[in-house]
């Protein structure tokens, strides 16, 4: 069943090509592009979770307090 | 505000050497809250970046970020002298500098980069360089990203902390002597990260994101000001000294057209070597609006276990050599919104030294839930924290 589903959205998957990537060239599907935003809400999040990101190394302080 | 202007000084001054350079400076400021009675915390930071390409294939960046925070720290976690552990709280100041500097180069297939950060504040000294090489595929719309980062810290603690038994040491009252005192240490925290990020274009609309993620620290990585309540007596609070975290996340987009918007969702996965395991799920929506607008739409929900060590009552249920009084070791979810509304003013002359102008302002929201976390007998106020951020981006 799990193989079959992931047959499934591997071939409803089309890639497109160069010329079909319009809708992609808007900033909203670009991972990450909103970064002046999302870094102060990840900060907050990095801090005030218990799972933070992996990758958080070194300038954050010990957020202590 | 005196490195803001010398970091936008050098991007100025850099842009003009290479004949049509292409600069960018952004800047903003954000406020954190913390409405949790009296543990309120408030975090005010400002920053600037600046990048500018100076010749066909290499791009130069600077960052220089300060926060000014003044938060509340319980001295002693579930202590029976001090009955009333929040309202005895003790209020701290701060303020964390942090300047960062990076470098690219640009290949055809290619990207290169490499930067260095320096943070500092009262009781903190950070130094981290990170690199990573980003590949694009031509035959299919495949992007991979290779980073790592390794940073070397040192935190302030007690002086005499480092020769006694755990259960002998003391907290930090403040940091009053901290990288000057002989009556303070700076212990050390090293770390390293690694993460690997596939994005691929799954069809015309449909563009998907899985990233894998692991780091290692190692060092003092509890907080130096707190102590823990054991029965008897209390002590500092006493950390594994080595933490190993690792997550994945699979992020899908897909753009709307008959709508003008794009819906977006995450599933994040995260493990760590304390015991946490944390699953989180976010859901956001972008619309486009005439004039340049966008408004911006979040939903997340998190949830974790607590740390194996973690015990809300270390006197009656200890949980072997390690203690805690960390909150957010403890078993809790998040709930999370954020609003933002993005504007790219449209119209700008072609005769302006400007090309764009982009302006972004945001509010976020969060309630978290701490149910396993008690403050002696008394309980814990979960509250609220919000985020409201500003933000100006410049294009030369």
């Amino acid at each position: 069943m799990r193989w079959a589903l992931l047959a499934g959205v591997l071939v409803a998957c089309s890639p497109p090509r160069p010329w079909e990537r319009e809708l992609h060239a808007d900033p909203a599907m670009t991972f990450g592009d909103e970064a002046a935003v999302e870094s102060s809400v990840d900060h907050a999040i990095d801090y005030r979770e218990g799972a933070g990101r992996a990758t958080r190394t070194g300038g954050g302080g010990c957020g202590c307090n | 505000m005196r490195l803001q202007l010398i970091a936008m000084a050098l991007v100025a001054s850099s842009a003009p050497a290479i004949a049509q350079a292409q600069a960018s400076v952004r800047t903003g400021a954000s406020l954190y809250e913390e409405r949790r009675g009296p543990l309120n915390a408030r975090a005010f930071t400002t920053n600037l970046d600046g990048r500018a390409r100076v010749s066909e294939r290499v791009e130069l960046a600077l960052h220089h970020e300060a926060d000014v925070i003044t938060a509340a720290s319980v001295a002693v976690v579930d202590s029976p002298a001090d009955l009333d552990a929040i309202t005895s709280a003790t209020r701290m100041n701060d303020v964390r500098q942090r300047v960062g500097a990076n470098v690219a180069w640009e290949g055809d297939s290619v990207t290169v980069r490499g930067g260095y950060n320096y943070g500092s504040e009262r009781d903190y000294r950070s130094h981290a360089v990170q690199a990573s090489i980003e590949r694009r595929f031509r035959d299919v719309p495949l992007t991979l990203n290779v980073s790592g980062s390794v940073a070397s810290d040192r935190v302030c603690d007690v002086a005499g902390n480092g020769d006694l038994d755990p259960l002998d040491r003391e907290r930090l009252p403040n940091a009053e002597g901290c990288f000057s005192s002989d009556e303070r240490r700076s212990a050390p925290i090293r770390s390293q990260g690694a993460e690997l990020a596939l994005t691929y274009l799954a069809r015309r609309d449909v563009a998907m994101q899985l990233v894998t993620s692991v780091q290692r620290s190692q060092g003092l990585l509890s907080s130096p000001y707190r102590e823990v309540w054991l029965g008897p007596f209390a002590a500092a609070e006493h950390h594994p000294s080595t933490r190993v975290r690792a997550s994945a996340a699979l992020g899908v987009r897909v753009a709307l057209p008959r709508l003008a918007g794009t819906l977006r969702t995450q599933l994040r996965a995260y493990r760590d070597s304390w015991g946490i395991n944390a699953g989180s799920g976010e859901v956001g929506y972008q619309q486009r609006l005439p004039k340049g607008l966008r408004l911006d739409l979040r939903f997340r929900v998190y949830r974790q276990s607590g740390a194996a060590f973690y015990s809300d009552d270390y006197a009656q249920a200890p949980r072997g050599q390690y203690f805690t009084g960390d909150r957010e070791l403890s078993p809790m979810r998040n709930t999370l919104g954020g609003l933002a509304l993005y504007w790219t003013v449209p119209g700008i002359d072609d005769q302006s030294p400007v090309d764009s102008l982009r302006l972004a302002l945001a509010f976020t929201l969060a309630r978290p839930v701490f149910s396993d976390f008690q403050l002696g007998t008394g309980s814990y106020p979960n509250g609220f924290w919000s985020v409201s951020t500003f933000s100006m981006e410049v294009g030369f």
